[in-house]
């Protein structure tokens, strides 16, 4: 609000409040908690180019939300962005009628990761169900597709979590022919040298603030619509 | 306020409200006022010049849709949840959010808060009475967790809820609503829907501000 008094902005976020916890405020309740004149509230909404008070707390309330660059990260991948992104739709696209799996074994973000990853990719056809079943990999009858692993280290102190049954299932994953996909945080040399498609999560700024999951979602989101794209032109394998 | 006036400052408005600021030449064609008029419009209303009439009204909408709003809610969600800390907080997502209802259960109940995932059954915890509870619903369309807030609301329990849209079933039922930008399309044109990526981050931000404001002695 850089370009509205201090006074108004006092009446802005007030009004704002009032409005996520879904309560009506009218104009002299709105004026008498922030210790002003109507007058003044009318002033400044209709300095922001609104008629009177109800036209604007209706505008307002209908067309507020929470917005992508204040909310979201800005930096979610580590590395080349367009070439991790292209790697991944590809191997998305390849594992068209092969079976894939999203490894779940793990503490909290795993599971759950394998869970949103394993139920997008069935909307696009593409089999990978969520497990952490050895047989899974020795034993398939169908052809490999693509093997997911969520590595996220944790921090302030909380314990590392991994997913995929330790970091050795990787190599195995890939010795029996999957293609590996990873995403993971930290320092991963481990793993990476075993990772077809490495895609390293940018470390969150604040230490308190667990950004992992959700920067992980961003980069599936954008290669599903990659893949989806990739569909429409008719190039791929699928 | 002129019909003129007011149809230029709703031609700012509609710009500002797709993150842009109007050019007295497309206002010009879609009022059909002269320019000079265009320009006293902005003098009127206390701006400088067009410039700066249209940059602080662009400004403006974005910051009260940004971190200031951010910080608002977060602090009334956090305020919502710390106020049931000792009663029952279910928690109730579909598709794509979810990921953010076990999340958030495991996340609050390593602090001590009584989280679980919704159910009929578990709503008979509350004993039926008034504030018996809080239901959380996390429903992107804010359609399909209605008969649930309902029921919710029936047996006692306060309904807050985190949708895409203001205007829907499950957020006229909350007592309080956020509302976290979504992106529908279809598989065949698919475009990158970050409502729960977005939920998530929201969640990480309230439960950061659950911690503080323990470490601090307030809550």
């Amino acid at each position: 609000m850089r370009n509205l008094s201090q006074t108004e902005r006092a009446i802005m976020t007030a009004l704002n409040a009032h409005i996520t916890r879904n309560e009506e405020v009218s104009l002299t309740e709105l004026a008498e908690e922030c210790h002003v004149a109507k007058s003044t509230v009318v002033k400044a909404i209709k300095r922001l180019g609104f008629k009177g008070y109800r036209e604007f707390t209706y505008n307002y309330r209908i067309s507020r939300d929470i917005q992508r660059g204040t909310l979201l990260p800005l930096k979610v991948i580590d590395g080349d962005d367009a070439e991790v992104m292209e790697r991944l739709v590809d191997t998305l696209d390849w594992c068209a009628g092969k079976k894939s799996i999203v490894f779940c074994d793990g503490k909290l973000w795993a599971p759950l990761l394998a869970d949103y990853v394993s139920r997008k990719l069935a909307l696009f056809d593409i089999f990978a169900p969520a497990s952490y079943d050895y047989a899974m990999v020795t034993e398939s009858r169908m052809a490999c597709g693509a093997a997911f692993f969520f590595f996220h280290h944790l921090h302030s102190g909380e314990e590392a979590v991994s997913s995929g049954i330790g970091e050795g299932m990787v190599e195995t994953v890939r010795a029996h022919g999957f293609r590996t996909v990873v995403f993971a945080d930290g320092d991963e040399t481990n793993v990476s040298s075993y990772a077809d498609v490495l895609v390293r999560i940018a470390d969150d700024a604040g230490a308190d603030l667990d950004l992992f999951a959700t920067k992980v979602i961003m980069v599936f989101e954008r290669a599903l619509a990659g893949l989806s794209r990739y569909r429409a032109e008719g190039r791929g394998a699928s | 306020m002129k019909a003129l006036d007011e149809a230029i400052l709703q031609a700012v408005r509609a710009a500002a409200g797709e993150h842009r600021r109007a050019t007295v030449s497309e206002v010009a064609q879609q009022t059909g006022a002269a320019r000079s008029t265009i320009h006293r419009a902005a003098r009127k209303l206390g701006y400088k010049s067009w410039l700066d009439f249209t940059s602080s009204v662009v400004r403006s909408l974005e910051d009260l849709d940004g971190q200031d709003a951010v910080t608002t809610t977060v602090a009334a969600m956090a305020e919502a949840l710390y106020r049931y800390r000792n009663l029952p907080i279910l928690i109730e997502a579909v598709g794509d959010a979810e990921i953010c209802a076990m999340f958030l259960v495991h996340r609050l109940a390593e602090r001590g808060f009584t989280t679980l995932p919704y159910s009929e059954g578990v709503l008979a915890l509350g004993g039926g009475v008034e504030g018996a509870g809080l239901l959380l619903a996390i429903n992107e369309s804010g359609m399909s967790l209605l008969p649930t807030c309902l029921t919710a609301a029936s047996q006692g329990f306060e309904v807050v809820s985190i949708t895409a849209s203001h205007d829907t079933p499950v957020s006229k039922v909350s007592s309080m609503n956020v509302v976290i930008k979504n992106n529908k399309s279809t598989i065949a044109a698919y475009e990158p829907n970050y409502f729960a990526a977005g939920t998530l981050a929201f969640l990480a931000h309230v439960l950061r501000r659950i911690s503080v404001e323990e470490s601090l002695g307030r809550g």
